[in-house]
């Protein structure tokens, strides 16, 4: 059976995103793992397999490299575990791939989890130093994550006229939100001035304007739409899940189809999962949206490739305040990457958590009301993947 | 029997940045350049106007990146020259040795390997511990008539073990180091027109505001008398440790004005205070020699692929499977700024990357050369620079892109920023 309206939530887990110096990789994926069994009110022993998502196992001594720590955590030894990784996608990936192997009916529960322990060490020893050490010999140098996204952002500017004032509006709506996100790395608010004044990280992007480099998990249960809709408890349904890879994760800067107003990825993720889901009109027929904002800019290219407005009017939109928390398309309410962080393994995860959440009313104090449908959004390396679920109230 | 050939064409690549160093304006190039990627600026339109691979490429450094050799070998590489089919020599050891590639160049091309593409190069050489001066000079050799003039060896000679080799700025000359004056009398040269002899050696003067670039200096000297003397036959050599090279050069009209564009070149300078250092924090890369060579199309001769069908130019080359839809094809390089950023983190300065559309249409994403400043829609150029030395000793060289200005685009050859 396809995933589409097939596939649902029973339970999502989601640890607070900070720096954890006393919580290993496995601490992490143990505490949301339990939570969303907890959440679907299954026990360890009736989930028959796991999909673990780290990207830079690295970091962490390879603690990660494979999903042994799912099985590890949840005292489970026999049951089949498999790691993916994507880049910045991974999470998603992670619930990608459980909701496949409930649609083959190969299993009856399964759990998918994200996780990515990043503050072991400095953010400078972190990701950064995987662009001095770990990263293609030529390609790469004087690439930083930043840096590709600044690009982005120069040609952005350049091309529709925004100045970066428009760029620290995300920060700054983004920042407010998570102050009703208990989870959140950073609940502080911060003004257009603080964005600007923040040292600058790669021209036009400031620190504010950047995710912070973050600790956390996140976790979803999943079951068949028929087996959750027997249980007589709230679920979630998968009503669209849409991937797309572009190119080598080098050779994307070099294609001549890369117009670097957007990402074309996205476009051709959001495009199948919106046609599984009957989505034909994005910014009417969505009631909220988690999206990839991994720096600023990258929030107001989603708004367009994600097919809520048109090429150009990204920064019109959040200028409006539609996206804002009790406007007409409430986006990144969580807080987004710019305020929770990105544990890149754990974002797409905590995302789909996100949006079950709000479709199913558990949102707490920034629940959007009434929202019944949503969608989660994930971008991988310089634009390289997409990752778009569409997520609606089963009930 | 005289050995005799022909001059078909010249071209310098001196560093754009002067630094006065013991009281000499010397030209240094940037923490990014070496001996390679001088030869390469030098060689490459001397190769681009052959429009056909030399025969021969005979190349002569002093400071070469590799100490056990290995210039020559990734020059061709760069230039896309290599094959079984090219003779290649690599000569060393004093400044002599640009004489002496000289007249293995003649005699290669008099014997039949012609076009001879002779390259003469030096970078961050020292005489103890000084900054010399930086730059390569490249030359095409043929036989018969040449473009630029016809090139003689007048004479080729070894002295006594009673020579020394004399530092720069040594006086305590010894017995037996004669000057370089008197040298040309070893050979009975009859001075044509009373001009002196042009001479380069370990004794001979600073090029004015250029300083000693070594083994390229027995080709820049005469290059620069012809720029202002047009129509004389100009006599030089070289003489270093021992060994001593004596050439003559009868130009013919056309040589003044490549005379001059060389000039121009080396003229074309940036008095700088400090000697250019890097400004990134040292990297110690993920590092394999096979996967250098592996890499070594796409990395150091711009070579991708184009889509038969749709006419993509798809760089960096993903080729395996892709046969007969996608055809080999070397990007263009120049083109102007897509986007850019000044990237901050790294440590000890910012990077100014930036992504350039080529004037084929081909994407390119690359540093930009150090100190330069570039905005949306300015020119660009790709320039060979050496961006890192692993821990085993290997230099990583790729492309950066450098600000191209009208004057640099007439001048037509390697430019300053």
């Amino acid at each position: 059976m396809p995933i589409s309206n097939e596939v649902a939530i029973i339970g999502t887990g989601v640890t607070p995103f900070g720096v954890h110096h006393d919580w290993s990789l496995t601490d992490l994926v143990g505490q949301a793992a339990r939570a969303a069994l907890d959440d679907a009110g299954l026990a360890p022993d009736q989930i028959e397999a796991a999909w673990l998502g780290v990207a830079e196992p690295t970091l962490t001594g390879l603690e990660g490299d494979s999903a042994d720590p799912v099985v590890e955590a949840l005292g489970r030894p026999g049951m089949p575990a498999s790691r993916v990784s994507n880049y910045c996608i991974t999470g998603m990936e992670s619930v990608r791939h459980a909701a496949m192997a409930i649609a083959s009916g190969e299993f009856d529960y399964v759990v998918a989890v994200g996780a990515e322990k990043m503050r072991d060490v400095l953010p400078k020893e972190s990701l950064v130093a995987k662009t001095k050490l770990q990263t293609d010999p030529i390609f790469a140098k004087g690439r930083t994550a930043p840096g590709q996204f600044a690009l982005r952002a120069s040609r952005y500017l350049h091309e529709y006229g925004y100045s970066p004032e428009t760029l620290a509006q995300v920060s700054v709506k983004n920042h407010r939100h998570a102050m009703a996100n208990p989870d959140a790395h950073f609940r502080k608010e911060v003004t257009v001035e603080e964005v600007l004044a923040a040292p600058r990280i790669a021209e036009p992007l400031g620190l504010l304007d950047c995710t912070p480099t973050t600790d956390g998990a996140a976790a979803a249960v999943l079951t068949s739409r028929k087996r959750a809709e027997s249980s007589g408890k709230p679920y979630a349904v998968i009503r669209g899940v849409g991937l797309a890879t572009m190119a080598g994760y080098h050779q994307i800067h070099f294609r001549q189809w890369n117009d670097h107003l957007g990402f074309a990825a996205t476009r051709e993720a959001s495009s199948r999962a919106y046609r599984q889901a009957g989505i034909e009109s994005p910014l009417e027929e969505i009631d909220v949206l988690e999206l990839h904002d991994c720096f600023t800019i990258a929030e107001l290219l989603a708004y367009e490739d994600l097919g809520l407005v048109n090429p150009g009017e990204g920064g019109k939109l959040l200028e409006t305040g539609e996206t804002t928390h009790g406007g007409r398309l409430p986006t990144n309410v969580s807080g987004g990457l710019q305020a929770c962080g990105h544990p890149v393994g754990a974002t797409g995860a905590r995302m789909v958590a996100e949006i079950t959440r709000q479709v199913l009313g558990q949102a707490g104090e920034r629940q959007v009301i009434g929202a019944r449908t949503g969608v989660a959004h994930t971008l991988g390396g310089p634009g390289v993947h997409s990752c778009v679920f569409v997520v609606g109230s089963g009930a | 029997m005289v050995l005799a050939a022909s001059l078909a064409s010249v071209a310098a690549a001196i560093p754009c940045s002067r630094v006065s160093i013991g009281g000499v304006p010397r030209a240094v190039a940037e923490h990014d350049e070496d001996a390679l990627t001088l030869a390469f600026a030098a060689a490459l339109p001397l190769v681009d106007e052959l429009g056909a691979r030399p025969r021969a490429l005979v190349v002569t450094s002093l400071s070469r990146p590799l100490e056990e050799g290995g210039l020559a070998q990734t020059l061709a590489e760069c230039l896309g020259i290599a094959g079984d089919d090219l003779h290649i020599e690599e000569h060393t050891g004093t400044t002599a040795a640009g004489g002496a590639a000289l007249v293995s160049a003649m005699a290669l091309a008099t014997s039949g390997l012609a076009p001879v593409l002779v390259v003469l190069t030096d970078c961050h050489r020292t005489i103890d511990g000084v900054r010399t001066g930086d730059g390569a000079v490249a030359a095409i050799v043929e036989s018969g008539e040449g473009l630029l003039g016809k090139l003689e060896l007048l004479g080729s000679h070894v002295q006594a073990l009673s020579d020394v080799w004399r530092p720069m700025g040594a006086v305590d000359a010894t017995a037996g180091d004669r000057s370089l004056t008197s040298f040309a009398e070893d050979y009975g040269v009859v001075p044509l027109g009373g001009q002196d002899r042009i001479l380069a050696g370990t004794t001979s003067k600073p090029l004015p505001g250029i300083g000693s670039i070594g083994s390229g200096e027995v080709l820049l000297r005469p290059l620069l008398q012809l720029a202002k003397h047009s129509a004389d036959p100009v006599d030089f050599g070289t003489r270093a440790g021992g060994l001593s090279y004596m050439f003559r050069l009868t130009p013919t009209d056309r040589a003044a004005r490549a005379a001059s564009v060389v000039a121009a070149t080396a003229a074309a300078g940036v008095v700088a205070t400090d000697l250019p250092r890097s400004a990134a924090t040292p990297v110690r890369s993920y590092d394999s020699l096979a996967r250098a060579w592996r890499d070594r199309a796409s990395v150091l001769r711009l070579e991708g692929f184009r889509d038969v069908a749709t006419g993509e130019i798809l760089y960096p080359a993903t080729d395996r499977g892709f046969e007969t839809t996608r055809k080999p094809y070397t990007i263009a390089r120049r083109g102007c700024v897509f986007a850019c950023t000044t990237d901050h983190i790294f440590d000890e300065a910012p990077i100014e990357m930036v992504i350039a559309e080529m004037d084929d249409g081909a994407h390119f994403y690359a540093q930009v050369t150090p100190g330069a400043v570039v905005g949306i829609g300015d020119p660009v150029e790709l320039v060979l620079r050496r961006l890192y030395v692993t821990d085993k000793g290997l230099p990583r060289y790729f492309w950066k892109l450098r600000p191209t200005t009208e004057s640099m685009v007439e001048l037509g050859g390697e430019s300053c920023r």
